[in-house]
């Protein structure tokens, strides 16, 4: 059971840090995405989404090539941090982060289009200034969508494979998430460890699940 | 009511995974990143050298020798790596990532096929020339060197150019081995040690042009290796208990 309970809390800790990490920023550009038109606004949207289609070897490679000993932003970190970020607990984060991002995104952006804009209008008659009406009216009416969004990326965050195997490897103690667990069993052909790991991933998306359906209910009752 | 105090609770643990952070033990880990086919071997070393130093953990780390290479090069933090190849060794040691390599021990190629196959009890040869032979599996020769050693074998034997097109390439030799087992493929090209009795597969001899490649293993300390540990640990396996181990699993001497 050792050999479950280390890949399950490494699991669970890289995709709670990894959906904060990216739920101020996401919200931030899903509200700019769905309130301006400028110019870009399309690549930019592209961007944004890109790695929810591309395979997560590409985005492992992107992210290797970014972060690793001799990448752009790889190098100067290693010369402020003393050591690579690669194989590291960060680099299943950032892998995670990355990948999960979209699927925030996205949900943030349909729940901010679909808020009617005379809500806020009739904010900005009663004086409110833009922030106050991001804060007091948009957030809130997009909130459920934002946290529907943000259970989504948990759930990617959670199954993070090809990014993670490429960025973090797959170190044992240190860098060896449930997915990557489920595949060096399989590949050692431990078949009772791989369906012990299976089973247990299945349960705790399940309970996601579960759990994101309670809170996607309105708080009427509360 | 009940939607708030979930909502409390998710919240309550969420803070808490993300206030823990990760925290080091105060022992001192070794990382080993290990051929697949040593991985037994090594353990068993580790679990001895344990009972002598109780402070050291060990964290095995099993898979192909070549990514477990291109891993340290990348900067993978390891400590001690035994490669069941001389060449990905020798890539560290060219880099200055490592020195000292020592051979631990020899491996001979054999062919087998899963336990009730047509071609049980075949010589190996006649094996890989039955037409019903459609699917081989062995690593691929890019990153493992069982795969790297059986295109050389049977390159030499003048078998490989008709046995290309049926290969499967495993990520790592138990891999290989795995995909015979299952009967996902009709025979495969493995390490004679990697054969367990009563194991779902059959030993049907030595891989014809075996003879001309030296299957060995290869220990080395990484240069960023800090615990003395690390060079006592491979004193270990390179000394007298690391080759009893060896050779009861059926591993050659080095010589």
């Amino acid at each position: 059971m050792s050999g479950v309970v280390f890949p399950l809390w490494l699991s669970l800790r890289v995709a709670t840090l990894a959906t904060l990490a990216i739920l101020p920023v996401g919200v931030f550009l899903a509200h700019v995405q769905a309130r301006y038109r400028y110019p870009g606004r399309g690549v930019v949207g592209t961007l944004l989404v890109l790695p929810l289609v591309l395979p997560p070897t590409v985005v492992g490679y992107y992210l290797v090539a970014l972060l690793g000993p001799d990448g752009p932003i790889g190098a100067p970190l290693q010369g402020l941090t003393g050591a690579s970020i690669m194989f590291t607990f960060w680099a299943c984060v950032v892998a995670a982060a990355v990948v999960a991002f979209p699927l925030l995104v996205r949900a943030a952006q349909g729940a901010f289009e679909t808020i009617d804009p005379s809500y806020e209008e009739i904010a900005y008659t009663l004086g409110s200034s833009r922030l106050d009406a991001l804060v007091r009216v948009r957030l809130p009416l997009a909130a459920r969508g934002i946290l529907a969004g943000a259970i989504l990326a948990f759930s990617r965050a959670l199954g993070e494979f090809g990014a993670t195997m490429m960025l973090a490897g797959n170190i044992p103690g240190r860098t060896n998430t449930m997915p990557l667990e489920v595949f060096s069993a399989y590949v050692a052909g431990d078949g009772s460890r791989a369906r012990m790991l299976v089973l247990v991933l299945t349960v705790v998306s399940a309970i996601v699940l579960v759990a994101s359906d309670r809170l996607g209910r309105r708080p009427h009752d509360a | 009511m009940v939607t708030c105090r979930m909502r409390m609770r998710v919240l309550a643990l969420v803070a808490l995974a993300g206030a823990c952070g990760h925290t080091l033990p105060p022992e001192t880990t070794l990382t080993v990143s290990v051929a697949a086919s040593v991985r037994e071997v090594v353990e068993t070393v580790a679990e001895n050298f344990r009972r002598r130093h109780p402070d050291v953990r060990f964290a095995v780390n099993p898979g192909s020798s070549g990514l477990l290479a291109q891993q340290i090069t990348l900067g993978a933090p390891v400590d001690v790596f035994v490669s069941a190849g001389r060449a990905e060794v020798q890539r560290l040691v060219d880099r200055g990532l490592a020195s000292d390599p020592r051979t631990l021990a020899r491996n001979r190629l054999v062919l087998v096929v899963p336990r009730g196959s047509p071609s049980e009890g075949m010589a190996p040869g006649a094996a890989l020339a039955a037409a019903d032979l459609k699917r081989l599996a062995t690593g691929d020769p890019e990153t493992v060197p069982v795969g790297r050693y059986a295109k050389e074998a049977l390159g030499h034997a003048g078998l490989w150019d008709t046995l290309r097109p049926k290969m499967v390439f495993a990520i790592d030799v138990r891999q290989a081995l795995t995909y015979a087992r299952d009967r996902s493929v009709d025979a495969a090209v493995v390490y004679a040690t990697d054969v367990l009795p009563d194991d779902g597969v059959v030993t049907l001899g030595d891989l014809p042009g075996a003879e001309a490649v030296r299957a060995e293993i290869v220990a080395v300390r990484l240069a960023r290796a800090q615990s003395p540990a690390a060079a006592q640990f491979l004193d270990d396996l390179a000394g007298a208990g690391g080759a009893a181990e060896f050779a009861r699993r059926g591993f050659l001497p080095p010589t």
